[in-house]
């Protein structure tokens, strides 16, 4: 009789034992492939939230060098100006080859006064202030007060690197100024220096400004009052030959889990290193995805505690029950069944009923899947701490007057409060792969106390 | 009648503090279509000594030939499954099988003609190995032996459990084992009934191995 036809016929008619190993492996296997399920999910979950979410490098003049500064002292005191080479096209170029980069947002500044319509007036309003900030964008969907939903385009579409002389306006501003899309409006430079044309912007789009405006602010500092412009307007307004990225170049990443990657890259390329700098922001990613990044930590700990605990007990229970089968073994032994074979036949017993019982854990696993997801996921959401923003590097611009910051707007991303749960054929199959090599490991380990014994020792033990 | 198993110069000791040696230089020849039967007191090794014929334990020195060949060499394992049968006091039958798996246990052949030669019905055969009486778990554990390919049968003690008609019956298939089947049947026993029966007797006293009567079939046994 071979070793498989005894193996079977142990576990057929030792029935007490065979439905407590299947109930032991069916537990676990249930609870592991319910673990991995999740795992999955919340992964999957991750890397769609990281794609929705997003994050971004973004390329900064270093202005905290003195050396890209220079100081002329003029009549009214002392000329500032920043000397260091420019971000410009050629810098995109670049940074654009680093893998995992989809899209970038070039911005540009100026200031510029009002020449047929009103800004909306500040404090200390006087003639010479009458002016308001006017940043240049590539893609304005891009553009960070869009992004954090500070600002909402309610109205006509957003600029794109084809536009040329379009402006986005405030309803504020529209309604001050009974400006509607299509209409134009004309601005000049407001630099001290030097002669500026008027240029004239046509309205493509009206945005609702969501900050809640503090009382102290100068028309320049009053979001409302942005002008977002493309860059071949910026070129005419600031009278120059190639557009300056003065505000920085955004670069946006696939997966901000890559960010760290992408970043070490681009600080390899041949750029001025002395005048530029970068900085990262995955603020929003971690912001979201905190209760997700705990609940993948929490599950992946629970997995391999139930394998190292599985093990364990699987390792007590059939040694156990091989310590009990001494007289078989020797028996066996005396019939000239080599050590390998009876080993070979605990392992095979212990694979019959973990074959049945972790096939029938793929249903059990599939009906509390969902439920146990869901409860980890409320107790990592519950157990994690309020979501501190950090300050964006772009911080001034964030900022009132009173120092108060504009905190991201998260009520429209979309934070998972749930993960869809389902139970595959490959969690399946890895369990099968894991629990077999768990029960191999675990029926040696227990084998070898009995099996190291001579055979006359375990014949003289049995009479 | 040729020579199967033979013990040259066997010694063992027990492992422990003092050495206990229980064999000293033993040498016998069994031969095949006899039965031999060895006697002794508790504890003078007899066991020990079947032990080292069957290959289930190794000698301190000297050497088991099976067919002149050292069953070290042959392999301990391969020798068990291929030339030696045990039967045991205590019957050792695995107990989740019938006795027709028992038997299967060491021959491909079918068991059940083997079991009822022995006496057990179809039924009994069928049944579990422990749901039957001693007499007849020791019946199992011969045919068991018989079955198998092996031409030496290794009895401890076959008639310890039995009683006195039942143990008459197992001697009986023995020595027809022995005479018809030409098997060479060595058994350990304190019975001198069972003794009595066997073709050479033999006695293990201080580690030696003597021979009481080896010419005698059937005879008185010398004390």
């Amino acid at each position: 009789m071979n070793l498989w036809k005894r193996a079977l016929l142990y576990t057929m008619r030792k029935k007490g034992k065979t439905v407590i190993l299947f109930l032991v492996l069916f537990v676990m296997s249930t609870f592991v492939l319910t673990g991995l399920a999740i795992r999955s999910a919340a992964d999957r979950s991750a890397g769609e939230l990281r794609k929705s979410v997003g994050g971004s490098i973004k390329l900064i003049r270093d202005e905290e060098k003195t050396q890209n500064w220079t100081y002329e002292q003029g009549i009214g005191g002392t000329m500032v100006g920043y000397t260091g080479t420019p971000i410009t096209d050629n810098e995109i170029e670049k940074i654009m080859q680093v893998k995992g980069i989809k899209s970038y947002n070039g911005i540009g500044y100026g200031s510029v006064y009002a020449r047929d319509f009103s800004f909306i007036s500040g404090i200390q309003f006087s003639a010479g202030s009458d002016y308001s900030s006017l940043p240049s964008v590539t893609h304005s969907e891009a553009f960070n007060y869009f992004r954090r939903k500070a600002f909402r385009l309610i109205k006509g579409r957003h600029i794109t690197p084809e536009d040329d002389h379009v402006v986005l306006i405030s309803t504020a501003l529209a309604d001050k100024n009974g400006l509607k899309l299509d209409d134009s409006i004309t601005v000049r430079c407001a630099n001290d220096a030097g002669e500026y044309p008027d240029v004239s912007l046509k309205i493509i789009g009206i945005y609702k400004s969501t900050i809640e405006e503090g009382k102290f602010n100068t028309t320049s500092t009053d979001k409302r009052n942005r002008l977002i412009i493309d860059h071949r307007a910026m070129k005419e307004i600031m009278q120059t030959d190639t557009i300056q990225y003065d505000n920085g170049i955004e670069f946006f990443v696939d997966d901000p889990k890559e960010i760290e990657r992408i970043t070490a890259e681009i600080q390899k390329l041949d750029l001025d290193w002395n005048c530029f700098k970068l900085t990262v922001d995955n603020s929003a990613y971690e912001a979201v995805a905190s209760s997700l990044t705990a609940m993948q930590s929490m599950v992946t700990g629970l997995i391999i505690g139930i394998g190292v605990v599985s093990a364990g007990v699987l390792v007590l229970i059939v040694h156990m029950w091989i310590r009990q089968r001494v007289r078989e073994t020797g028996i066996l032994l005396s019939l000239g069944v080599g050590k390998f074979r009876i080993i070979l036949q605990h392992i095979a017993e212990t694979m019959f009923i973990a074959l049945a019982a972790f096939g029938l854990s793929y249903f059990s696993s599939s009906l509390i899947a969902q439920g146990s997801s869901d409860l980890l996921f409320a107790q990592a959401a519950e157990s994690q701490p309020d979501i501190e923003f950090e300050i964006p590097d772009d911080g001034r611009e964030y900022m009132d007057l009173t120092g108060e910051f504009i905190p991201y707007d998260t009520s429209a991303m979309v934070s998972p409060d749930n993960i869809e749960v389902q139970v595959t054929r490959n969690h399946l199959l890895l369990v099968y792969m894991m629990g077999m090599c768990i029960v191999v490991f675990s029926v040696t380990l227990a084998s070898r106390s009995v099996v190291k014994m001579k055979p006359g020792n375990i014949l003289s033990q049995m009479s | 009648m040729s020579i199967l198993l033979e013990a040259r110069n066997l010694q063992y000791a027990y492992e422990t503090k003092n050495n206990k040696q229980v064999l000293r230089n033993i040498n016998a020849q069994m031969e095949q279509g006899r039965m031999y039967a060895i006697l002794g007191p508790s504890g003078c090794g007899k066991t020990t000594l079947l032990s080292l014929l069957g290959g289930l334990d190794s000698p301190a020195g000297g050497q088991v030939l099976y067919q002149g060949i050292d069953i070290e060499k042959t392999g301990l394992a391969k020798h068990r499954q291929r030339n030696v049968a045990f039967i045991f006091q205590n019957y050792n039958l695995i107990d989740y099988l019938t006795p027709i798996e028992n038997v299967a246990l060491t021959s491909k052949r079918p068991a059940l003609p083997v079991l009822e030669k022995l006496g057990l019905t179809a039924e009994e055969a069928s049944r579990n190995v422990m749901k039957l009486s001693g007499g007849q778990q020791q019946r199992v554990a011969i045919a068991r032996a018989l079955a198998s390919d092996a031409k030496v049968i290794l009895a401890d003690e076959p008639t310890g459990n039995l009683d006195e008609d039942t143990a008459s019956e197992i001697t009986a298939i023995l020595k027809e084992a022995a005479h018809s089947l030409g098997k060479c049947v060595i058994v350990v026993t304190h019975s001198n009934d069972l003794a009595g029966q066997a073709d050479i007797i033999m006695r293990l006293r201080k580690g030696n191995l003597q021979i009481l009567d080896s010419f005698k079939i059937n005879g008185e046994i010398e004390k």
